[in-house]
């Protein structure tokens, strides 16, 4: 009788810690599809740019410490979009990061386009930076300012920074950087990019 | 007669002693030397203004210079220099600051100011004809005295002043304001947005509002390409100063706070990177904990039904 009862019990706890990785999973599954559609919702309301007619000086240029322009969208301020063909990624970049930013698109997180050091994070969705560590070296990285300047990158080197690595993730040795959390969430997979010379479009 | 003798040397010596320190002054010049390849520019005007003063330990702006918050820094480098020179000229033409001293080339491009006393002098340059083309001449700064590489110091300075050739073929120009902050650690002082003048020849032509919502940038197109074009912003922000630019089409309006920053309000935790990651580990070990559970009851269960059926 008691050996049921016992039995009783281990089935009921196993099927309650059963149902909770069913709904945490479940859950997961919901917030990244919801991610993909929020950015997707973003990337098409950020107005078309064209780059700066020919003959002038793109601003950056003349002075690379500028702010970076901003674009507003639902009360949110976007410097560009992120394109990174391997992965078949486009996505919108805001200009500063918060956990509730980052719930609906990547962010930026240190620097600017317009001189090294420039860190974008964003959540390990697969729809956003979730696939980084598929990443190859020579793979191209494209940022698209918020007026329309275009800046190639390859990524250069792939690697993965201990949560307190703040640093060394800013690091302008880099001109590029993006990262997320490995699945763990106690790491980040870094991709270091370098800006392709020449490539840039104005 | 002795006694005024000595009152009458007295007087003279008092009188020798005032004017020396004023003779002194009162002894540079400076001379423009105005060519365009090689030839001379004849009739050209040019003026100068006495914008600061050496106060021994750096420039000081002068009145009424000193109102228009310009950054003057000794550490500045010969694009700052210029830099200032246009953003001081551009005030001066906006508010109609009379000159110190106006002067044309002579037949050999040649315009000399003197009785200069020592300072920092602004010189600007109207527009100038020479055969088909029309030379803008660019502000410069000129010091009195000027010390020669050599350490000597010159009293009279002479300086040509660079220029660019107004292009006959444009009817009409665009001109371009982009506004930049310098103010790292103090970016909470910033106003929401500054006003901008675009001037046409010294007077005001437009006033633009820059803020966040244009990006801190506007753009004049089909301006007439006859005038002379600049730009200055019409209140510097409090704390601020400012350096007015232009490379290209485009002014840049620089605004430097060179306060330190406040210090931070709390001590801050050990700076960690931002979570990114759903909550993906606990999925296995939930499903897997489960499953062993699930395993062991349906085991114990099946084991206790196996005895009773023997």
């Amino acid at each position: 009788m008691r050996s049921r009862k016992g039995a009783a019990v281990l089935i009921c706890a196993g099927c309650l810690f059963l149902s909770a990785a069913l709904a945490l999973g479940g859950y997961n599954v919901w917030d990244d599809s919801r991610a993909a559609h929020a950015a997707a919702e973003a990337m098409s309301l950020l107005p078309d740019t064209k780059p700066p007619a020919e003959g002038y000086v793109p601003d950056y240029v003349l002075n690379p410490d500028m702010d970076m322009p901003t674009v507003e969208i639902d009360g949110y301020l976007y410097i560009g979009k992120i394109t990174i063909p391997s992965l078949e990624l486009e996505l919108p970049v805001m200009d500063t990061w918060d956990y509730t930013r980052m719930k609906t698109a990547p962010c930026r997180y240190s620097g600017s386009v317009y001189v090294p050091g420039f860190v974008i994070c964003a959540h390990n969705y697969t729809s956003h930076f979730g696939r980084l560590k598929n990443l190859s070296e020579g793979d191209s990285v494209k940022f698209t300012d918020a007026v329309g300047n275009v800046f190639n990158y390859e990524v250069a080197a792939i690697e993965t920074l201990a949560a307190t690595a703040v640093e060394e993730m800013k690091s302008d040795n880099w001109d590029l950087t993006l990262f997320s959390c490995n699945i763990s969430g106690q790491a980040r997979v870094t991709v270091r990019c370098r800006i392709v010379k020449g490539e840039s479009e104005k | 007669m002795k006694k005024r003798v000595l009152s009458l040397l007295f007087c003279i010596l008092i009188l020798l002693t005032a004017a020396l320190p004023a003779f002194a002054a009162e002894s540079g010049s400076v001379t423009v030397m105005f060519y365009h390849d090689g030839k001379p520019v004849a009739d050209a005007s040019f003026q100068i203004y006495k914008a600061a003063e050496w106060t021994g330990s750096g420039y000081s702006l002068l009145e009424p210079f000193s109102k228009y918050s310009v950054r003057l820094a000794d550490e500045s480098s010969s694009e700052e220099w210029k830099a200032i020179a246009s953003t001081l000229a551009s005030y001066a033409a906006r508010d109609g600051i009379q000159p110190l001293a106006s002067g044309v080339t002579d037949a050999d491009g040649k315009a000399l100011f003197e009785g200069l006393s020592d300072g920092l002098y602004l010189v600007t340059g109207a527009a100038a004809e020479l055969d088909d083309l029309t030379l803008l001449p660019r502000p410069m700064l000129v010091t009195v005295p000027y010390t020669s590489s050599n350490g000597v110091k010159e009293y009279d300075v002479t300086t040509e002043p660079k220029y660019e050739v107004q292009k006959e073929t444009d009817d009409t120009i665009v001109r371009r304001a982009l506004k930049i902050w310098k103010d790292d650690g103090n970016e909470a002082s910033r106003p929401k947005d500054v006003t901008v003048q675009l001037l046409c020849d010294g007077k005001v032509f437009d006033e633009q509002v820059l803020s966040a919502s244009n990006n801190w940038a506007y753009t004049w197109e089909g301006l007439d390409a006859a005038h002379d074009w600049q730009l200055t912003e019409k209140d510097v922000p409090e704390g601020y100063k400012v350096e007015i630019t232009r490379q290209d089409v485009t002014f840049t309006v620089t605004n430097t706070n060179d306060n330190p920053p406040p210090p931070p309000t709390d001590t801050p935790n050990e700076p960690t990177l931002p979570q990114t990651g759903l909550l993906w580990w606990p999925v296995p070990l939930l499903g897997g904990t489960g499953a062993l559970l699930l395993f062991l009851g349906i085991f114990l269960l099946l084991r206790k039904k196996d005895g009773a059926d023997a």
